[in-house]
This record gives structure tokens, C-alpha cells and sequence, in this order.
């Protein structure tokens, strides 16, 4: 059970964003993508979401290859929290965190798992307010909850599901940053598995099980945290000096310039 | 605790139901309003219990009816596109005048005008050739506009704007030629037409226009959940399930159905597909369940209305139905853009 790029290419005119790349993520697992600007991490999570079709190679979902199946049932198996985007009409709160119920279950269930997803999140001091007054990052924790619903279920599941994220962080301050990062540990554990695109070092090693290091659209290293974030390597990757140590008061790595 | 849930919620469906309540009397009032009042008042009830002379019957049933229901339906089915295609192009400003539509209804309804007296038509095809070359029109356009969109690309929301811009353009050189050939009483004719209005309904062309309508209206009104979802962008309502490229088609597909279908025996009538949705959005709220719902209901009460005022004003003379529905659209469009700017 899983959701793998099999040799998966992707580009745009002569422009190779993906080339040859083999990426697999179970249910359970977070994995997070790292890697300097344009290095392709966003658009392997497009290639995972079925949005964009692989010029070469196969992304297959449960052992089926992803453009068989259609958008319905893909939306039961994964969702995809991208990079907030501009509404046009208001909507409250409410209203956006519904939008993600994909699922053809009665009204009661409905609204019972919507209560559920906004207090998790901790967001009812926002929910009947309108989404295009909020701050954004106020938004990514509307947006993050929205996905949370999509992927709920009534009962404890045994049939994976796989959530994206694209820096889902970038505009939270610490706490609600922190507050995410832990909250996508415990979605793991509910036979979700977890891709996540994310710029700070520091808290990819602190929170990923995995970590896949990527540049010009290859993987450049794949493992745990402590395999991968090589300070030679990122100073390489990176074109500036970083330095990786271990704090064994906090036991973590940290991870400096 | 779950009481504390459901009160809310309950108490949020009887408001809005409140105001659908009131919405649904608004469009009886103007249906009593529209079939009793005009050049000939007409005693409702008298129908009803036979004191009704046969003139008043017979300008009921072959005038003022047919007129009437034509303007209720035209109305909802002008502002259920209007609304669909805001949503769709995620526009405030899109409206069915907008992506060519109406040009191309009006294209085929004006060569009629103009080179209709060349052909020889039998009589009783009459009633039905300026809506069927109306109608060609209309869905020539939207051909046109969905075949250029998926030539250009990835058949985007910015692309079909601009291909629907240019193809008003075109059209508005054909509607400038026609007019500069036509003689006087063909230009009279197709200057009234411009300007729209309900003044040629006859149930033989009615009827088949409203089935039309009313076919194209429940396929929108079927897309309530995929434009909620398109509110946040494309990719995230592919995400959430929706088959987005087979969603675009049938809205645009059935916009330009219930628009050719209503364009072509009224001629065209603006501001009524631009100004509705954002009313029953202000009302109602922007989740298009209820945004839809409302523009039916209040785009078919405003247009009864409207045709009322345009046949009563000056009686016996009769105003083209669109200087009426401008004249109230423009400074109330006006209005909410300054209310727009305030917040």
C-alpha cells in the first residue's frame, strides 16, 4: 500500500522539472521534500496529486496507475493543500471548511465531523467569519482544515489515505507552525500518509521520518533526517555554507549557516 | 453538546428559508401584477369565475400569458447564467453578454431581419425562423469560443474571456454591417430588437423556448457543489473530486442554451445576467446553492416587473425592455461598487 513515482519525467518545453525520479510514501510515514527554489519539490507533489500527467514514467496509487482513476474517487484518497490562492466571493469560514467534504454520507455525519475538524484545528473563534478578511495565516489554518475534513472519517479507517502539503507553514507564526507540524504527526497515525514541502531545516529534521533532499528535479538524497542533512551536502546543494550539529540537550539536530 | 450544534444550524436554515419564503411571494406578486395590469386590465378573479368578457379572455390567454411566463423564464434563466458563469470565470463582471453569447444570438436574429424578406419562407414556419437563427447564432458563438479556447490551451478562465471579448467584437462588425445595409423599416426593426423585448410572444414559440430554458436551467442548477468547489481555483477542485474540464462544458454549454433560447424571441436585454446573482448574493450569501436558487427567483420577479413598467409607462406605446432594465441596473451597479470600495 502505497502511493509511488515510478521513473516519473515531467517538463515544460525544454525546461526538465522532474527528471527520472522514484519517490514512494506509505500510510503512516511523514515525509518532507526539501531543497532550494526550483528544485522541483512542488511539482512532485502535483505529479503525486494526479494534476499534472508525467511525460515519462508512471505514478501509480495503490498499485493503480493514477490516471485510471477518476477525479471522485481520487478526491476519497488523497487531498492536496496548495499554496493559499486568492477567493474571489466571501464565503465564511465555515463555509470554506466544508467545501472539503467529499464524501456521500448523511447531513448529520456531515456536520458532525465539521464541528469536529474546526475545534481540532482551533479555529471556531474564526469560523463565522468571512475567509477573504483573515490574515494568511489564518487562512493556511482554514485551508489545513478543510483538508483535515477531506480526509476524515466516521470510524477508524483501515483504507489509506495520503494528504500534500506545499509549505502549508509559510505565512503561521511559531505557535500555530508548531501546532501543524505536531498535528500531521497524529494524521499519520491514522493510516494517513503524509507529504510535506517545507524550507526550514530545522524543523524537517525535528518532525519528518523521512526526508528527500532534491535539486534540478532529481533526488539528490533520500533517508532519515540525520542521513540526509549532510552538512557538505547542503552546503553544496545550497551554494552557501550550513552547518549541522546535534544538541544533545534538546536532542535534536540543529541546523545553522 | 449536540444540541448546542444543531440549534444554530437549525436556526440558519429557517432564516434563509424565511427569505427564500419571501422571495417566493415577490415572484407570485409580480406574476399577479404582470398578467392583471397593462394596457387592458384584466380581472384575475374574473377568469377564475367566468364574469370575465371574451375580449379580456382572449387577450389573457394569447397576449398577456405568453408574455408574461416568456419574461419570467428569460429573467431566471439570464440571471441562473449570469450567476454560473461568475462562478465558473470566478468574475464579479462575468455576465452572458460578456463571452459573446448574446452577440451571436443577435448576429443570427439580424440577418433574419435583414435577409429574411430575400428568402421565401412559408407562413407558418415564420414564428420559428428569427429563433432558430437566433439560437444557431448563439451556440455558432459558443462553439467558436469553446473550440478556440481548447485550440489556445489549456482551456483556461482568462483565455475563454479573451476569446469571448474578440468574438463580441466580430459580431459587432457583422451587427454594423447589417445595419448599414438595411432600409428604413428593416433598421427600425432591428434597432427595437437591440434593445429587447417581449412584445412577440406567441405559445408557439414560447412553449418550445421555455422547454429549452427550463432543460438548460436544471443542469446548472445541478452544479451548485463544483462551483463552490471551483471558488478555489481549478487544481484544488480537481483535488476535491470535481471533473473539471466536463464541469466547464456543461455550464457553458447550457448558458448559451438557456440564453439563445430567450435571447431569440426577446432580443437583447442587458444588466439583468450582471446585477441578479450579486443581489440574491447579498441576500443570501455567496455558497451558490443559495446564490443560484435566488437569481432564478428574483431574476424571473425583476423581469416581470420591468416588462410591466416598460408596457404601462406610456400606453399605448410600448419602451424596449432593456432601456428599462439599464436604467435600473446601471446606478444600482453603481451603487455596489461604492459599497465594494467602502468595506
Amino acid at each position: 500500500m502505497s502511493l509511488v513515482l515510478d521513473r516519473v519525467s515531467y517538463s515544460v518545453k525544454d525546461n526538465i522539472l522532474v527528471s527520472k525520479m522514484d519517490l514512494q510514501v506509505s500510510p503512516g510515514e511523514v515525509l518532507g521534500i526539501v531543497g532550494p527554489n526550483g528544485a522541483g519539490k512542488s511539482t512532485v507533489l502535483k505529479l503525486l496529486a494526479g494534476d499534472l500527467r508525467p511525460l515519462e514514467g508512471v505514478v501509480m496509487l495503490e498499485g493503480n496507475n493514477i490516471e485510471t482513476i477518476t477525479p471522485l474517487q481520487l478526491s476519497l484518497y488523497r487531498s492536496f493543500m496548495t499554496q493559499t490562492a486568492h477567493i474571489v466571493f466571501d464565503f465564511t469560514v465555515r463555509e470554506i471548511v466544508a467545501m472539503g467534504w467529499v464524501q456521500n454520507i448523511d447531513a448529520f455525519t456531515k456536520s458532525k465531523a465539521i464541528k469536529e475538524i474546526i475545534e481540532v484545528c482551533d479555529i471556531a473563534d474564526l469560523s463565522e467569519r468571512r475567509f477573504n478578511t483573515l490574515s494568511g495565516g489564518e487562512q493556511q489554518r482554514v485551508q489545513f482544515a478543510r483538508n483535515l475534513l477531506q480526509l476524515w472519517r466516521p470510524c477508524a479507517s483501515s483504507k489509506p489515505r495520503y494528504l500534500l502539503l506545499d509549505e502549508p507553514t509559510a505565512s503561521m507564526d511559531m505557535r500555530y507552525e508548531l501546532g501543524l507540524l505536531n498535528h500531521l504527526r497524529q494524521t499519520a497515525g491514522h493510516f494517513i500518509g503524509v507529504v510535506i514541502v517545507i524550507h526550514d531545516l530545522n524543523l524537517a529534521a525535528r518532525f519528518m521520518d523521512r526526508l528527500i533532499l532534491m535539486n534540478h528535479g532529481k533526488v539528490i538524497a533520500e533517508g532519515a533526517p540525520e542521513v540526509v542533512l549532510d552538512p557538505n551536502r547542503l552546503s553544496d546543494v545550497y551554494q552557501t555554507p550550513i552547518k549541522v550539529e546535534r544538541n544533545d540537550l534538546l536532542d535534536r539536530l540543529l541546523v545553522h549557516s | 453538546m449536540m444540541r448546542e450544534w444543531v440549534l444554530p444550524s437549525l436556526i440558519g436554515v429557517k432564516f434563509k428559508s424565511g427569505k427564500f419564503v419571501g422571495l417566493g411571494v415577490l415572484l407570485v406578486a409580480s406574476l399577479v401584477a404582470g398578467l392583471s395590469q397593462g394596457a387592458v386590465s384584466i380581472p384575475l378573479l374574473g377568469l377564475v369565475n367566468g364574469s370575465a368578457t371574451e375580449l379580456e379572455q382572449i387577450v389573457f390567454a394569447e397576449i398577456r400569458a405568453p408574455r408574461v411566463f416568456l419574461a419570467g423564464f428569460v429573467g431566471a434563466s439570464l440571471a441562473l447564467s449570469g450567476a454560473v458563469l461568475q462562478g465558473l470565470f470566478r468574475n464579479p463582471l462575468a455576465d452572458p453578454g460578456l463571452i459573446g453569447v448574446s452577440s451571436g444570438a443577435a448576429v443570427g436574429a439580424i440577418s433574419m431581419i435583414v435577409l429574411g424578406a430575400a428568402l421565401s419562407i412559408p407562413d407558418w414556419a415564420e414564428a420559428y425562423v428569427m429563433p432558430l437563427a437566433a439560437m444557431s447564432g448563439a451556440m455558432a458563438v459558443t462553439f467558436l469560443l469553446y473550440s478556440f479556447a481548447n485550440y489556445f490551451g489549456r482551456f483556461s478562465v482568462v483565455t475563454i474571456l479573451l476569446v469571448g471579448i474578440a468574438l463580441n467584437a466580430m459580431a459587432g462588425v457583422v451587427i454594423g454591417l447589417f445595419q448599414y445595409v438595411s432600409d428604413d423599416a428593416q433598421l427600425r426593426t432591428l434597432v427595437f430588437w437591440l434593445m429587447g423585448s417581449f412584445s412577440r410572444a406567441q405559445w408557439a414559440s414560447v412553449l418550445p423556448a421555455i422547454g429549452v430554458m427550463v432543460g438548460a436551467s436544471l443542469v446548472l442548477l445541478r452544479q451548485v457543489k463544483n462551483l463552490d468547489r471551483l471558488q478555489l481555483g481549478e487544481s484544488e477542485a480537481y483535488y476535491l473530486g470535481v471533473d473539471v474540464p466536463r464541469a466547464k462544458r456543461h455550464m457553458i454549454l447550457c448558458s448559451a442554451a438557456a440564453v439563445g433560447a430567450g435571447v431569440s424571441l426577446t432580443g437583447i436585454i442587458g444588466f439583468v445576467g450582471l446585477v441578479v446573482p450579486h443581489l440574491a448574493r447579498l441576500f443570501l450569501g455567496s455558497s451558490h446553492r443559495l446564490t443560484l436558487a435566488g437569481s432564478v427567483l428574483i431574476g424571473a420577479s425583476l423581469m416581470i416587473l420591468a416588462d410591466l413598467l416598460a408596457r404601462t409607462v406610456m400606453v399605448p406605446e410600448e419602451l424596449p425592455v432593456s432601456l428599462v432594465t439599464n436604467a435600473i441596473g446601471a446606478p444600482f451597479f453603481l451603487w455596489l461598487i461604492a459599497r465594494a470600495a467602502r468595506s
